[in-house]
């Protein structure tokens, strides 16, 4: 029973997501299912936080009738859309359907541990209880005085964090007419899921070799990746969109596509709006973006393609730009060290972030995860800084410097308690995306197609 | 290096690490049951429980929260955690004994009640984990 009144507000979010990327793209542009019921996730998802945070905010409350009726008219209207104006178009069948078939068996082999892990924390990790899923319960249970999870006063829960995933639950939850336990436990497993069929259905897109298999189970049998992602922490949502928002950016370049652009650019909003963290990342992402159309040949036609990703994103992330104009109360555990007398960021502090950072990728809590990442980006390292993939490499290193140096000026905290309980989770969130770039400049088609669009650029 | 000999390379890195993870990770899942884990936080869950019941009848926004134990230490922090989320959507004001309806949760029994008179506030439940919730007159 409880699986199926999580299963009924998951279908609206993904019908949702499916009829609008069925607007966006042609049949052949997706290229698989596999990545068509991931996308379609991300993006309903998506609309429903969109939508559940402007009911939030003009009702002055959760309601989740209005909630849902929102939805099914929405749902209702791309229908009507869809039937009338273009017939619902699924993507071809995939070429490979025993590959496709031995990473389903593993996939639900190795989910059925991660789902063991899942069962022994009931209320999550740490900050799932203390943040996420306490910010779900006020939404869904304080009525008007839902703003009270945002005084200064709960410092300890984060309120300057954004809602997406609290959201999610509390959409979940108006189906069981309570905070029902279960939910944010299965909702971590689903973006488990969804992580690890995204990165497959990638890599598969541009390659057949059995290869492609290894990059998503190396996240299954990790014991530490397993664990932090079922923890029901927000890493996991943000590590997902960080994925699906760079590959779908990656592709509107090599494939001169549009619609990828809109996608891109529309999760890039998204992944603004799950953790602070997220949003960071979303601006860096467009801003490496934005000085790459300006570095590259002008012509009018890129420069019409710059404006209207800028206007998608802009809307796309209207919750992260209202939530932290009108209701963030702003970082409250926050010591700027480079003005503090009290406190001063010193370079002892700095090295000791450098260190850790090496010592955490060697760590063998990551059961040889990093080391691997670091042997196969080094033997690809050619192939990973050309032309179109050279935004993951760029884009994430440049994130994961900008997380080090706030944990070094802020010095609110002991820098190694600071560490522990943040660098690894930020680790998480970047492997794959990662795995995603080494892999893909590993494989031969990434090659072949990059060349391509290389000669390309340089014909026009 | 040849575009071959990167992929069996890449190929081979992976499987190792891959087989070995998945043996630890079936190691571990075979140690499952027997972990604890799961039965601290139900005890937790079920602590809260009766607090969450008396609370939920009243129209009240805050509740203080008085400890005499170590804050800094996980294990009070972690109490204390759990009480916001249990009780959430009540907003706990840790150390503020100035509202109406006030969570102790001290070393001992003694310790808590001694505060709760010196408070002049009556004791109205307590539960397994030995906090006592009570109201100032």
């Amino acid at each position: 029973m409880d699986l199926f009144l999580t299963a009924i507000p998951l279908t609206i979010s993904f019908l949702l997501g499916g009829l609008f990327l069925n607007i966006l793209f042609s049949k052949k542009e997706i290229g698989s299912k596999g990545l068509f019921f991931v996308l379609a996730f991300a993006v309903g998802l998506g609309i429903t936080a969109f939508i559940s945070f402007f009911v939030l905010i003009v009702s002055g409350g959760y309601q989740k009738t209005l909630v849902l009726a929102a939805q099914l008219i929405l749902l209702a209207a791309l229908l009507f859309r869809q039937f009338k104006k273009k017939p619902v178009t699924w993507p071809t069948m995939a070429m490979h359907p025993l590959q496709d078939l031995v990473m389903a068996g593993l996939i639900v082999f190795l989910l059925s541990i991660s789902w063991q892990i899942a069962y022994q924390y009931p209320s999550g990790g740490w900050d799932a209880w203390s943040v996420w899923n306490l910010k779900a319960k006020f939404i869904f249970l304080a009525g008007q005085r839902w703003v009270d999870l945002l005084s200064p006063k709960m410092w300890g829960s984060s309120p300057h964090y954004p809602l997406y995933l609290p959201l999610i639950n509390v959409w979940i939850w108006g189906f069981f007419n309570k905070p029902a336990e279960l939910t944010p436990a299965i909702v971590s497993m689903l973006f488990f899921l969804l992580i690890v069929l995204l990165l497959y259905a990638s890599l598969r897109r541009e390659s057949s070799s059995w290869v492609v298999l290894l990059a998503p189970l190396l996240l299954l049998s990790s014991e530490l990746y397993s664990t932090l992602a079922v923890s029901q922490y927000c890493d996991i949502v943000v590590g997902f969109y960080l994925l699906a928002s760079l590959t779908s950016l990656w592709r509107a370049e090599q494939e001169q596509s549009r619609a990828w652009l809109i996608l891109g650019c529309i999760l890039l909003g998204i992944l603004s709006f799950t953790k602070s963290e997220g949003t960071i990342a979303a601006l860096l992402i467009f801003m490496l973006m934005t000085i790459k159309k300006f570095l590259a040949k002008r012509s009018k036609q890129k420069f019409q393609e710059f404006i209207f990703g800028a206007i998608v994103f802009f809307l796309a992330a209207l919750p992260t730009i209202i939530f932290n104009l009108f209701f963030s109360p702003g970082n409250q555990t926050f010591t700027n060290g480079l003005q503090s007398l009290q406190h001063p960021a010193t370079f002892d502090r700095f090295k000791f972030c450098i260190a850790f950072l090496l010592s955490e990728m060697i760590s063998m809590k990551w059961c040889g995860l990093w080391i691997t990442v670091i042997v196969i980006g080094l033997l690809s390292l050619k192939r990973g800084w050309q032309r179109a993939l050279k935004i993951f490499p760029l884009s994430l290193s440049i994130y994961l410097g900008i997380v080090l140096a706030y944990c070094f000026i802020n010095t609110r905290f002991e820098i190694g308690w600071l560490l522990q309980v943040t660098l690894g989770r930020i680790l998480a969130s970047l492997l794959p995306s990662l795995l995603f770039w080494v892999f893909a400049a590993c494989l031969n088609g990434v090659e072949g197609k990059d060349s391509k669009t290389d000669a390309q650029s340089s014909k026009s | 290096m040849k575009k071959n000999h990167l992929n069996l390379i890449v190929f081979s890195l992976c499987l190792i690490i891959v087989a070995i993870n998945t043996f630890h990770l079936l190691k571990q899942a075979l140690l499952f049951p027997k972990s604890t884990s799961r039965q601290f936080y139900l005890l937790l869950a079920d602590a809260f429980k009766s607090f969450q019941q008396i609370l939920s009848q009243y129209d009240i926004e805050f509740l203080g929260y008085y400890s005499d134990k170590d804050m800094e230490k996980n294990t009070n922090i972690l109490i204390f955690s759990q009480a916001q989320y249990y009780l959430a959507p009540l907003v706990i004001e840790s150390g503020n004994t100035d509202r109406e309806y006030v969570l102790f949760d001290c070393s001992s029994p003694d310790v808590a009640l001694k505060k709760i008179n010196e408070l002049g506030a009556t004791p109205i439940i307590a539960n397994s984990l030995g906090m006592i919730l009570a109201k100032k007159k």
